[in-house]
């Protein structure tokens, strides 16, 4: 059954050679008026699906090991383990979809401290000094801030990447979307745009502007007191 | 030393008088390989090899030490217009690794080895060689450099007789379970009565300093092994027989170099038949088996395996293998012989023709490539029970459990039901290119930035597949059909079926007709099979590799190069392979079927006619990859 294993990769590296390939990552933060609320981070890699289930067919491309659909789900099960530890974190779920490649992690938080504290456990725990992304949220004073710090790091860690592996990045985006109970009086991110509502405030970004720096995620939105 | 040796053998690989370097092979040498310097000087000269990539980084290598400038690769005193050859040797205690090399001018040699390892030269009777040597040992005289490489055999060496010859400590003296062989050691090899020869050495050339550090391995003196622990033992062992493999090795390389013709290889009628004035490089095999079993032997002594009738299964198969760098293609011949009884097999499983039907379903304008493979189902299920009961029979522990248990599957197996089913003749298209519409999940949102999932599409270019397989009972096959298609699994459409599997990133279609089994990924291909409207073109040269080859694969450079859209492709090294396959035509494998006990495969490479020859081709492909 040789013929088979071979028929296999001619057909996953024929595939590999012509499908196009991209991501997008979005945020979303819905904020209650006592500051507790909840949070949904989803990877939706659907547009390169094809492309993905031909890499699953390979044990390694462009040098990378391919994870397999168990390493995947071990790596998403360690997240939701290391929320359900955190301080203030509740309800966190998990939606894993392997034929449309598109990965969720949800939770209740009491209040957006709780997400920050577990951001930074999480990056000492990758070696990191300090978190790049942070949330503030002042109820007296009525406004919340979304702390973010260009990381250098990024763009090098990037610029190592072989050109074939770089091309991933280039369709792909970020968005962020924080919802309120109450409306909106002003927002500092200038390609940030507020909803008809006026209770929501989304931005998309470019991955490479991220990379680059060009793209800032800061923004610090006043509510109506 | 690790550079000259790489420059050694690097000169070696690509170029290095036939009849008197053959000489020095011995009679019993089991592969024997040559490459003709002449040859492939006629296809690329020494000057062309000196500036093409390959030899300048061989030369940027060698003058890093800054001593001596070399300009040419003629510089290192090798005859590169002449053959040199490497041959392997099997004895019951050691193996050798060996290559002669001829040489040109013993004094350019011999200033570019000592510049190089910075030893001392010492000579006995017109044989020279190192004061101290490395793991691979290098004799020379005025016209052949010989290296040889000895790995002692770990089975031969874990006999308590030939340990306490050899001085070497028992392992397992403490393991009251080891049971004392009571074996007589009758065969003794032939170098345990080698004695240290007193041998006069005359100095020619002392003026370098010693690099200390790299003998130091040379003059680690066998000690008395106080320390009881197990590594220490493995240790002291492993230095004993480093040293024993090393003196070995020092004998045998004399021994070649002072071979007289009547004991050499040359006149082995299977050996003769490798040779051939136009092949540029050519390999002989003269027993697999006793390769097999002597490799296999040290491994399967520790893993238990040791009563594998490995031999048995490669008894009487050799090889001759012939490379030809010709203008407008390269070639590698092979010649597998087999023993009377896997020929007979062989010819058995074999005896299926690939179906020429399936040339009615081949566009040659815009295929790809391909692979096909021609097998009597049948006669493979009845013959490899038989090979396999050959292997595990010599099995004292599970030998007629392993007999009883193949026996048992062949009951079960009905051979002429499932060769009816899938008779064995396959082939495998890379049919062309098309444009797929594929489905996407993406959000859309609504004026308060709430989104709901929707279904996009987009249009993605996707290799075409086309796999044919004959069939002489479709009605299994239906049945599976009818419980997939409950299971919904698979979809009827306009004759034809879909198969639909959530993991596969291509959607495939299937359909059986005239006792053929289509499946592949263009539905559009898939439609004109069944309403037989397939606009097939398929050439004599084709039609003949496919009908008269048990194994094809062939692939068309150009088409590859003019469809796949390689600019785009997220793999490595894309410049490069769109490169090559720009500067690429046809390459193909086709193996013959079984005559006599031989089985022919041939490998071609066709050369573009923008290069100038093969060799010159092939240069210029490692150039591209390399930098």
């Amino acid at each position: 059954m040789k013929i088979l294993a071979y028929l296999k990769y001619t057909l996953a590296v024929f595939l590999l050679c012509t499908i196009t390939s991209c991501f997008e990552v979005i945020e979303e933060v819905n904020l209650k008026n006592d500051g507790s609320g909840s949070m949904i981070f989803t990877l939706n890699m659907s547009k390169s699906k094809a492309k993905l289930a031909s890499i699953m067919l390979l044990d390694s491309v462009n040098g990378f090991k391919v994870p397999s659909r168990k390493d995947i789900q071990k790596s998403l099960d360690e997240i939701v383990a290391e929320l359900n530890k955190a301080e203030g974190i509740t309800n966190v779920k998990e939606t894993a979809d392997y034929d449309n490649f598109i990965f969720s992690v949800s939770c209740n938080f009491k209040k957006i401290d709780n997400i920050n504290s577990m951001t930074d456990d999480l990056w000492r725990k990758q070696k990191n000094k300090t978190a790049v992304s942070s949330y503030l949220f002042d109820a007296s004073k009525g406004y919340f801030k979304r702390h973010y710090q260009y990381d250098v790091e990024a763009k090098k860690q990037y610029n190592k990447l072989k050109s074939e592996n770089k091309k991933v990045f280039d369709d792909a985006s970020y968005t962020t979307i924080y919802r309120f109970d109450k409306e909106i009086v002003s927002q500092t991110n200038g390609s940030s745009k507020i909803s008809k509502s006026k209770k929501a405030v989304m931005q998309r970004v470019s991955a490479l502007d991220i990379i680059n720096g060009k793209g800032n995620l800061a923004n610090t939105i006043q509510l109506k007191k | 030393m690790k550079k000259l040796l790489c420059s050694a053998i690097l000169c070696l690989s690509a170029f290095a008088n036939a009849q008197e370097t053959a000489t020095k092979i011995p009679s019993d040498a089991v592969v024997v390989a040559a490459v003709k310097g002449g040859n492939l000087l006629q296809l690329m000269s020494v000057n062309d090899l000196n500036a093409s990539y390959f030899g300048k980084e061989i030369l940027k290598e060698l003058n890093k030490k800054g001593e001596q400038a070399y300009s040419s690769l003629e510089d290192f005193g090798f005859d590169l217009n002449a053959t040199s050859h490497y041959f392997y040797q099997i004895k019951d205690s050691i193996n050798y690794n060996a290559f002669i090399v001829p040489i040109k001018e013993v004094s350019k040699f011999e200033n570019f080895v000592t510049t190089q390892s910075k030893k001392e030269i010492v000579s006995e009777n017109g044989v020279r060689t190192f004061k101290d040597q490395d793991e691979i040992v290098m004799v020379w005289n005025e016209s052949m450099l010989v290296l040889v490489m000895g790995s002692t055999s770990d089975y031969f060496f874990s006999d308590p007789v030939v340990m306490e010859r050899y001085g070497l400590e028992d392992l397992y003296s403490y393991d009251e379970a080891v049971v004392e062989s009571t074996e007589v050691y009758e065969d003794y090899p032939e170098e345990e009565n080698i004695e240290a020869e007193e041998i006069e050495e005359t100095v020619i050339e002392s003026t370098e300093t010693y690099d200390d550090d790299e003998d130091v391995v040379e003059e680690v003196v066998i000690e008395d092994y106080d320390n009881s622990s197990y590594y220490d033992y493995y240790n002291g062992n492993y230095e004993k027989k480093k040293a024993l493999a090393k003196e070995w090795s020092l004998k045998r390389a004399k021994d070649i170099l002072a071979q007289p013709e009547s004991q050499s290889i040359i006149f082995n009628k299977s050996y003769q038949n490798s040779l051939d004035d136009n092949a540029e490089a050519t390999l002989w095999v003269s027993d697999f088996g006793a390769i097999y079993q002597n490799l296999l032997g040290d491994s399967m002594y520790y893993t238990g395996l040791s009563d594998f009738n490995i031999g048995s299964m490669y008894a009487d198969s050799g090889m001759i293998a012939k490379l030809f760098m010709e203008k407008d293609k390269m070639q590698i011949n092979i010649i597998y012989t087999v023993s009377d009884e896997m020929a007979d097999s062989y010819k058995k499983m074999t005896s299926r023709k690939l179906n020429s039907k399936f040339f009615k379903y081949i566009n040659e304008d815009r295929m790809m490539g391909y692979m096909s493979y021609a097998m009597s189902t049948k006669a493979a299920l009845e013959e490899y029970p038989k090979i396999l009961k050959n292997l595990y029979a010599s099995m004292p522990m599970y030998g007629d459990e392993a007999d009883l248990a193949i026996d048992f599957v062949a009951l079960l197996l009905d051979e002429e039901a499932i060769a009816k089913v899938f008779t064995g003749d396959m082939l495998f298209l890379l049919s062309g290119i098309s444009q797929k519409e594929v489905t996407y999940t993406s959000y859309e949102y609504n004026d308060d930035y709430e989104y709901e999932t929707v279904e996009k599409t987009k249009m993605e270019t996707v290799p075409d597949f086309l796999l044919m397989a004959s069939t002489d009972d479709s009605k299994f096959l239906n049945k599976l059909i009818d419980y997939a298609m409950k299971k919904q699994v698979v979809v009827y459409e306009r004759g034809y079926y879909a198969l639909k599997i959530p993991e596969s990133p291509l959607a495939v279609y299937f359909t059986i007709k005239n006792g053929i089994v289509f499946m592949g990924t263009s539905e559009m291909e898939m439609y004109k099979i069944v309403a037989g409207t397939f606009d097939a073109k398929l050439s004599s040269k084709h039609k003949k590799m496919l009908k008269n080859s048990t194994y094809s694969a062939y692939l068309s450079g150009k088409q590859l190069a003019s469809k796949l859209p390689i600019d785009d492709m997220s793999l490595d090294a894309v410049t490069k392979l769109n490169w090559f396959l720009k500067n690429s035509e046809d390459g193909y494998i086709t193996s013959s079927r079984i005559k006599g006990n031989e089985i022919k495969t041939e490998m071609v490479i066709e050369v573009p006619a923008s290069e100038e020859n093969s060799l010159k081709y092939l240069f210029n492909i490692i150039e591209t990859f390399a930098k």
